[in-house]
Formats: structure tokens, C-alpha cells, sequence
């Protein structure tokens, strides 16, 4: 009782409108509204009105009363923006805010919803006006998806919070955990300090298997947040052994399985920190805080397998030629005006990926060189020779296979929809262009079109056209469920990246096998990286939005040095270290696979240990 | 049993249509002077006030349903259901209207029916006259009271009269709606402050389960905090003392030891134990714990905060007349004044 006693005294506010006392431990905050001395105001200035407006004010109190927590009064608002009502969503949020008092591990397995339901949660919460300050943390990678979520499914703005200052007026906040845990050690404190001295309505914490370890700076930045409701996501509460379950647990209640010597006593065999003692009692403390459900138990979601069809390109001796010419040039030949080598690493970043989607994005680049100062002459005539060298090429091997696929996909499934990909506007015009001259019915979609523009273009492809060539700016958050052919004419190296472009047709209401088809040349860099982020990554039969928490957990989601997705990173270093040596260039490959194959298999084990204890 | 469920069935059937209905009603009361097409449960309102339509964010026509069904069929409709946010916004569109009112009780007295009145015998009534007016105010205040993810209100209606609050009741009054330019400039401060004095009784009762539920919820909380540090630090405590014990025990083995080996062994594991010891004090976990224990009290106490928001919703200003009667006491003619209200000749 001495805690709750210097609590009361050093809370007690003097505020004319507000009255804060405590009754024993009950801790009561009587506010008195700050307008009611302007009807006062009015009844002095003899300022009346219709009696009747009373009867119907005194009845809409009644009629926005809201009811107890047995259903969700936000879900009318939302209903409209969801592509489909899965009733377990809205279970789970009505669990956690009733039951639960808004404090919950929802350890739902992946592909089920949990940023759904934790959406529910949170705009229900605001709607009935119980939340005001809220703050989501998120992978690094996941920041802009939460965002872009929150925005059109749930109608709520969260501003991300990057620089310390940006705490100040935090109402809706979303940041990347990475970033915020970061500690000072010459001022012994958190750099996001702030965040501590606001007292949070809500604080929902996604992939939350990474507060594992109560020494980490990470699971301590999240202990000293105030907070009046805490929801834990993550499918794997635990990896390696039951103590990171415990530690995830004292996040959300204290003491809830007694102190560790309490826990290692009840619930650990001796010497085994994998294998609880008494499962049973252990699952029923587990189920005073936490909401699992599993895929097979949900009804109304059905998983279709993706098909990955990579196609090798045969460049023509032309082709290959002048794609070694640019490499060269990238690589020992990219001076700036004063003659100074470029850095290659820049060149890699910016240029690479060009010349590696289309003849004519490498053309345009070139052709942007020749005529921009900042280059050096050499380079520029370096430049001249590939475009004519370009010129000399009658044929297009990569756009000739392309339509190869469509034909080949044609006849497997006629007129079935086909989603086509490009990073680059160039080529996507380019590829738009020559498939209209081969009679195939086409929309374009990139980035910069209107809402209406979008919702118009989007409509003609599903009613008139066939093929919808897209940049992924273009179709960021879309969803074409209708279609299940992708094709990727060039590919992003970052396995995130072609995630996000699976993920616009692999979604609840896809009916059909998704069928992945990737242009890579034959002989070259990118038909290894193609297969490693294919092949070994994107099409292994994970479920939509494991291959994110498996990076997160590897620490290959962030951004590295450059700023570039540390996955892509580590691949372009490959490529700058190979030389242009191709068999460097697959070793280092390999070695990267082999990392990620271990990363999916300690997955998979963490998994099915999961599975075991909670199942 | 079955036929028990079924009447439990049908009584929440039941509820569940009069609250639909009541919403109904509300809505069709409250777009009353707008043009309102209903189309099998399908209500189509348009022509509405454009001050609303600004409130609101959203021209009319505004198509309104009141069930799932209805709602799962026209994607375009807005369901409507207590405390809906279609709802919630037109209580918050009313928020600043009906705020004050005027009403006037009419009564005139009759001069046989005032006689009754007159406690002395051989009095009678000769005249009555209205002569100024007298004023009633109520004071509609709603609260709510919020806590965990629950919210409750209650509007309660006070009746003041300089200063005094009554227990009278209005209705049995014929009362129409007042004009103001009858009435002086008046400053119902006092009275507000009466009102609100007689609010805080009505919170007070009004609260009392809610608080007895949920001191009852943190108490359980605030115990497994308690309990929980308590051990900590006993855990702590024990290895303290269990680490000294350790020490006393090597330093008696080391004074009954002659070879050197077992000296050194023994000296190695004092030190570790020294180490150990002075690591655990180094740490000052009693404090540590004490914070983190103090941190999660207030967590828990703020998370139970039962919060109470009490605003005034109206004033209903009533008036009415007085009257000066001329009474006749022993022939002599005497003037009193009557407050026809409270039926008092004073």
C-alpha cells in the first residue's frame, strides 16, 4: 500500500475542470466541462432555443450510447474496406478488448489476419473514444504496409516517427522498432526517450518474438513504455526456449507465471528449458493473455500453391556483347567530369538494375550519359559505341520469350488475366508498345495516375483487357486476386520487393494456383539471384508473410549502409566484389542461400515447436 | 430447457428489434423536414440541412439500413446501430444546439381554490393579481463514466430554485414555451453550483457498483504485482544470505586445511563467492526491483482509472407568475402574494 500511497500524492493535479482523488487504490478522475459556463453565458444574454431540439439531443445520448463490448461498433465503418469478412477477426478483437482488457499476445498463425484484428482493435478503441495516444511498432520493413493498411482498411493516418523531436505531438504513431530501441550509452539513455514520457492508450507491437531477451535494449525500450493496453504479435512466441516466452509475457503482466525461479520450477523439466512440465496448467495461464487460433481451425481461408516458372533467356551474341559493354563500362570505365572513377557502388545501385531490365532502359541510360557534363569524355564515347552497338541488334530475345509465355500461358488457360512487371516506366512502355502490336489486349499502370485514373485503369482490366503491365509503384496496395499468372520481366533484389508483387494476387479469394513466371539470362548474375529469390525463397511453399518474418528474424529486412534493403545490399556487393567474374559472383550466391536456407529451417522448427506447446 | 432458450431466444430477438426501431424512430424524427424514401427497410434521406451535411463531411442523399442483412446487400448503405458512428455523429452535431430553454407555467389562480389555502378562519379572498415572476431552472447534466474498455452514462435533471434544489414535479403544470422579452437578465451561477453540489450526491450513488467491480479487479492486479516483487526480492535476499553462508563456511574449511592445493582451491572459491556477492550488491536490486515494482503499480492503477466527464447539456429556464391577493382578515383588507407553484400564500 506505501507504492499506491506516494502514487496518490505525487498525482494529485490542481485543475479547476478536473478533480483527481483516490478512493483506497481506486484511482478517479472527475472532469466537469469546460462549456458549460457558455450556456451559462447564454441564459445571462437571454439567448433561448427550441425546447424541442432538447427532446431530440436528450434521445441522440440515447442513441449513441454505446453498448457493452459484445460487438464491434467501428466494424459498419470498416466493413466496406475489407475484401472479405473472416468472423474469427472479429472475434479476437472483441476477446481481447472484453476479456481480455486490451492486453493480449495474439499468437494467430501466420496468413490468418493478425494486423486485421489488431486494426479492429485499435479502431474500435477510438471510435467508442477510448484511445487518443496510440503507437505502433513494426519491423522496419513493415512500416509503410502497417501505414498504408491502417489508411485504407481502417480510415486511420498514423504518422511515422523517425527523429527524437517528432514525439512531441504524437497521436497516432507508427515507428520502426529498429530504430527507436537504440540506445545512448554515454547518456545512459534511450535516444527515443520521449516515448517513455507519454502515457499510450494502446501500444501494439508487431512481430513480437524479437522481445525475447529481457537483456536486450529492444525488450527494455518496450518494458518502460506507458501503457493502458499492450498487444504482442507474432505467430512464434517463442523460438528456442520457454524463458522467452516468459519474457514475452512479463511485457504484458508481471508476475503472470510467477518470478523465474517460480516458472523454471512449475513449468520446465529440469535441465531442459524446451520441454514445459505441466503443458496443461501452462496452456491454461497462457490462455488468461493470449488468443491463438490455427489456419485449419478458421473457416473461409484456402492457401493456393505458387507455381515458379523461371524462363533463361539465350541472348544473341549481339545482346550479350553490348550487355558485357555496359558492365565494363560500370565497372572500369564510369568517370566523373574531372576524370575520377564513380563510385561503383553508386553505379550498381542506380544503374544496374536498368541494364539488366530491357535494351531500352540500358539505351536510355546511355543516352542520358552522353548528353549529361558531369561525365567524363571518355565515358561518354565509351557510351556512343554501345548505343551503336545497341542499333546493330535486329532482334530482342527477352520480349521474343515474353510473348512465348503469354502464348504458352494462353493456351494453358485462355484469356486468363496476366499481371506483368517491370521496374522501370522505360520498359514499361517499351514491352506495352510491342505487345499491342502482337493484338494483346493491354492496360498500363504506373505510378503518378489519380485515384480515379487507378480505380478506371484497374476496371478495364478486369473487364476488357488481358495483361496489366505495372510498375510496383504503380499497383503498391492493390489487390487482383481475379488473376494468378505473374510475370516478373525483370526482378527486384530485394526478396521483399517481389513479395509485395506475389502478394497483390496471393490473398484470401484467390481460387486458382498462382503461377510465377521470371525472365532471367542465361549466363549472367541475375539468373542466379533470380533462382536464389525464387527458387529458394518466394516459392517454397511459405504462407503469405512468413518470408518477412524470417528476414526480420535474420536481420536482413532493414536497411544497410547504402539505404538499400540489406538483402539487396549484400547481392550487389557480390556483384561488385565478383569483378564481373561470374563464378565469384554464384559462390557468394550460394553462400547467401545457404544462410536463408537455415534461417526457413530454424523457422520451421520454431514452428512446429510452437505448435506443440500451444496446439 | 428447450422452451426456456427459446424464450430467451425470442426476448433477445425482441430487444433487438425495439433497439432497431428506436434508432428508426430517431432518425426519422430527426431528418423530419428532409425528404425520406423507404424502401423495404431501405431509407433513402435527401434534401437535408447543408449545416449538416458540412457536420457530417458527406452530401446527402444518405442511404441508412438498420440490419446486418440489409447492410451485407447494399454496400453502399450506412448501418445503423446503437451507438453507430452515423449516430455519433448527429449527437456531437447537437452538442452546441438545445442548450437553453424557455418555458412559461401558466397557471391563474382560482380565488375558491386559493380560500382552501388561508390557515385563519374568517378570511376570504378579494382579488388576485399578478404582480412579477418567479423562476424555476433545471439543470440537465450528463455524465459518463468510463474505465477498462466500458463506458456508461446517465443524464440526471436538477431542479434548482434560488439556490435551494427541489423535488417538485413539474408535469401536473400546463406549460408552454416562454417569451423572453418577458423576463429580466438573470445569473443562474449560484444555482449551477447548486446543481452541480447535487450532482456529485447523484455520481457518487451512481458509481458505487462500478467502483466496488472494479476496485475488486485491481486489487487482484495490484496483488500479483505485489507478490510477485515481494518474492523478487526475497529471491534475491535468500541468495544473499545464501552466498555468506558459503563464504563462512569456506573461510571455517580454510582455517582447518594444511595443504596447499585445498588452501588455494578453497581461497579461489571464497574470492568467486566475495565476487558474487558484491556483484549482487553492486546492483542494488532492492532498488531496481522497487522501481520496476512502483512502475507497474501505477500502470495498473491508471489502466483501472475510472473516469467521470460531467457536462451540462441544458438549462431549462421556467417562469411564472406571482400574485399579490388582497385578503380580507377582520374586514381588514391585507396584501399578500401567492406562488401559485407551490401553493403558498406567504
Amino acid at each position: 500500500m506505501d507504492q499506491i500511497k506516494k502514487i496518490s500524492n505525487s498525482e494529485l493535479k490542481k485543475d479547476p475542470f478536473q478533480k483527481t482523488y483516490f478512493d483506497k487504490n481506486l484511482k478517479i478522475v472527475e472532469n466537469f466541462s469546460k462549456e458549460d459556463s457558455g450556456i451559462l453565458e447564454k441564459i445571462k444574454n437571454n439567448h433561448f432555443e427550441d425546447r424541442k431540439i432538447l427532446g431530440l439531443k436528450l434521445r441522440s445520448e440515447e442513441a449513441a450510447k454505446q453498448s457493452e463490448m459484445t460487438k464491434l461498433i467501428s466494424y459498419p465503418l470498416i466493413r466496406g474496406n475489407l475484401e472479405y469478412n473472416l468472423p474469427h477477426q472479429q472475434e479476437g478483437a472483441l476477446k481481447i478488448l472484453r476479456d481480455l482488457d486490451g492486453r493480449a499476445l495474439l499468437a494467430d498463425e501466420v496468413g490468418l489476419g493478425k494486423t486485421i484484428t489488431a486494426g479492429m482493435v485499435l479502431k474500435e478503441c477510438i471510435v467508442r473514444g477510448f484511445v487518443r495516444k496510440a503507437l505502433i511498432l513494426t519491423p522496419p520493413s513493415l512500416v509503410n504496409q502497417w501505414k498504408e493498411e491502417l489508411s485504407t482498411k481502417f480510415d486511420l493516418n498514423f504518422k511515422e516517427v523517425n527523429k527524437e523531436s517528432e514525439w512531441e505531438n504524437a497521436g497516432l504513431a507508427i515507428a520502426s522498432i529498429d530504430k527507436v530501441k537504440n540506445f545512448n550509452v554515454s547518456t545512459n539513455e534511450f535516444k527515443h526517450s520521449k516515448a517513455h514520457e507519454i502515457y499510450w492508450d494502446i501500444i501494439i507491437i508487431d512481430e513480437a518474438h524479437k522481445l525475447k531477451d529481457k537483456k536486450t535494449f529492444r525488450w527494455r525500450f518496450v518494458d518502460k513504455l506507458q501503457k493502458k493496453r499492450l498487444l504482442l504479435l507474432t505467430a512464434t512466441p517463442f523460438q528456442n526456449d520457454l524463458i522467452e516466452l516468459y519474457n514475452l509475457l512479463s511485457l504484458l503482466r508481471r508476475g503472470h507465471l510467477g518470478t523465474i525461479s517460480e516458472f523454471r520450477s512449475s513449468f520446465l523439466v529440469d535441465g531442459n528449458e524446451r520441454q514445459p512440465l505441466n503443458p496443461r496448467e501452462l496452456k491454461r495461464k497462457l490462455s488468461e493473455v493470449m488468443i491463438r487460433r490455427r489456419r485449419d481451425e478458421v473457416k473461409g481461408i484456402h492457401y493456393m500453391t505458387r507455381i515458379p516458372k523461371i524462363d533463361s533467356i539465350n541472348l544473341s551474341w549481339q545482346e550479350k556483347n553490348a550487355y558485357e559493354q555496359v558492365v565494363d563500362l560500370l565497372l572500369l570505365h564510369y568517370f566523373d567530369f574531372n576524370g575520377e572513377p564513380i563510385s561503383t557502388n553508386l553505379a550498381a545501385y542506380s544503374v544496374l538494375p536498368k541494364i539488366t531490365s530491357s535494351s531500352k532502359s540500358s539505351i536510355e541510360f546511355l543516352e542520358n550519359l552522353i548528353i549529361n557534363p558531369k561525365y567524363h569524355k571518355t565515358t561518354q564515347d565509351i557510351a556512343k559505341r554501345i548505343i551503336e552497338d545497341f542499333k546493330r541488334i535486329t532482334r530482342d530475345t527477352k520480349i521474343e520469350k515474353l510473348i512465348e509465355i503469354i502464348h504458352d500461358i494462353n493456351k494453358r488457360d485462355k484469356d486468363t488475366k496476366i499481371l506483368l512487371y517491370t521496374k522501370h516506366p522505360a520498359t514499361l512502355k517499351y514491352i506495352s508498345d510491342i505487345l499491342r502490336k502482337q493484338k494483346f489486349k493491354i492496360t498500363e499502370f504506373k505510378g503518378g495516375l489519380t485515384p480515379d485514373e487507378k480505380t478506371a485503369r484497374i476496371k478495364e482490366f478486369k473487364e476488357k483487357t488481358q495483361i496489366l503491365v505495372s510498375t510496383e509503384t504503380g499497383a503498391e496496395g492493390l489487390n487482383f486476386q481475379f488473376c494468378s499468372n505473374l510475370i516478373n520481366y525483370d526482378l527486384p533484389w530485394n526478396p521483399m520487393a517481389v513479395e509485395q508483387r506475389i502478394g497483390r494476387l496471393d490473398r484470401i479469394g484467390q481460387k486458382k494456383n498462382i503461377f510465377v513466371y521470371s525472365l532471367a539470362t542465361k549466363g549472367t548474375m541475375e539468373e542466379h539471384v533470380v533462382d536464389l529469390i525464387i527458387n529458394k525463397m518466394c516459392c517454397i511453399g511459405l504462407v503469405m508473410g512468413e518470408l518477412p518474418i524470417i528476414l526480420f528474424n535474420m536481420g536482413l529486412d532493414s536497411n544497410g549502409q547504402s539505404g538499400s534493403n540489406k538483402f539487396e545490399e549484400r547481392i550487389m556487393n557480390a556483384f561488385l566484389d565478383s569483378k564481373n567474374n561470374l563464378h565469384r559472383f554464384t559462390s557468394e550466391i550460394e553462400k547467401i542461400s545457404g544462410e536463408i536456407k537455415k534461417g526457413i529451417k530454424e523457422y520451421e522448427q520454431t514452428k512446429k515447436y510452437t505448435s506443440q506447446l500451444l496446439d | 430447457m428447450n422452451k426456456l432458450k427459446n424464450i430467451h431466444l425470442n426476448y433477445l430477438i425482441k430487444m433487438k428489434t425495439v433497439k432497431q426501431n428506436n434508432s428508426k424512430e430517431f432518425i426519422l424524427e430527426f431528418f423530419k423536414d428532409s425528404k425520406i424514401k423507404d424502401d423495404k427497410g431501405v431509407l433513402t434521406i435527401s434534401e437535408v440541412q447543408k449545416e449538416f451535411e458540412d457536420f457530417i463531411g458527406k452530401k446527402s442523399p444518405y442511404k441508412l439500413v438498420f440490419d446486418f442483412d440489409l447492410h451485407d446487400k447494399f454496400k453502399d448503405s450506412e448501418l445503423i446501430m446503437q451507438g453507430s458512428y452515423f449516430l455519433l455523429a448527429i449527437r456531437d452535431y447537437l452538442n452546441d444546439k438545445g442548450q437553453t430553454s424557455l418555458l412559461k407555467i401558466n397557471i391563474k389562480p382560482d380565488s375558491l381554490e386559493l380560500s382552501k389555502n388561508l390557515k385563519l378562519k374568517n378570511c376570504k379572498i378579494l382579488e388576485s393579481k399578478h404582480s412579477n415572476f418567479e423562476f424555476l431552472s433545471e439543470f440537465s447534466f450528463l455524465s459518463i463514466y468510463q474505465y477498462l474498455n466500458e463506458k456508461e452514462q446517465s443524464i440526471n435533471k436538477i431542479l434548482v430554485k434560488s439556490n435551494e434544489v427541489l423535488n417538485l414535479d413539474l408535469s401536473k403544470f400546463k406549460i408552454q414555451t416562454g417569451n423572453k422579452d418577458e423576463i429580466p437578465e438573470i445569473d443562474l451561477s449560484e444555482d449551477y453550483q447548486s446543481a452541480k453540489n447535487r450532482l456529485n450526491s447523484y455520481v457518487t450513488k451512481e458509481i458505487m457498483p462500478i467502483k466496488s467491480s472494479l476496485r475488486e479487479k485491481l486489487n487482484k492486479e495490484l496483488k500479483r504485482i505485489k507478490d510477485h516483487y515481494f518474492k523478487q526480492i526475497k529471491e534475491k535476499d535468500d541468495e544473499v544470505e545464501r552466498c555468506m553462508e558459503k563464504i563462512n563456511l569456506l573461510k571455517s574449511k580454510l582455517k582447518h586445511t594444511y595443504y596447499d592445493r585445498d588452501i588455494s582451491i578453497l581461497n579461489r572459491l571464497i574470492r568467486e563467492s566475495k565476487e558474487r556477492l558484491e556483484n549482487l550488491k553492486k546492483k542494488s536490486y532492492k532498488t531496481r526491483l522497487e522501481t520496476e515494482e512502483k512502475f507497474h503499480t501505477t500502470d495498473e492503477i491508471e489502466k483501472h482509472v475510472l473516469s467521470i466527464k460531467n457536462s451540462l447539456i441544458n438549462i431549462t429556464l421556467f417562469y411564472y407568475p406571482v400574485y399579490d391577493v388582497q385578503v380580507s382578515i377582520r374586514r381588514k383588507k391585507v396584501v399578500r402574494k401567492y406562488d401559485p407553484v407551490f401553493d403558498v400564500i406567504f
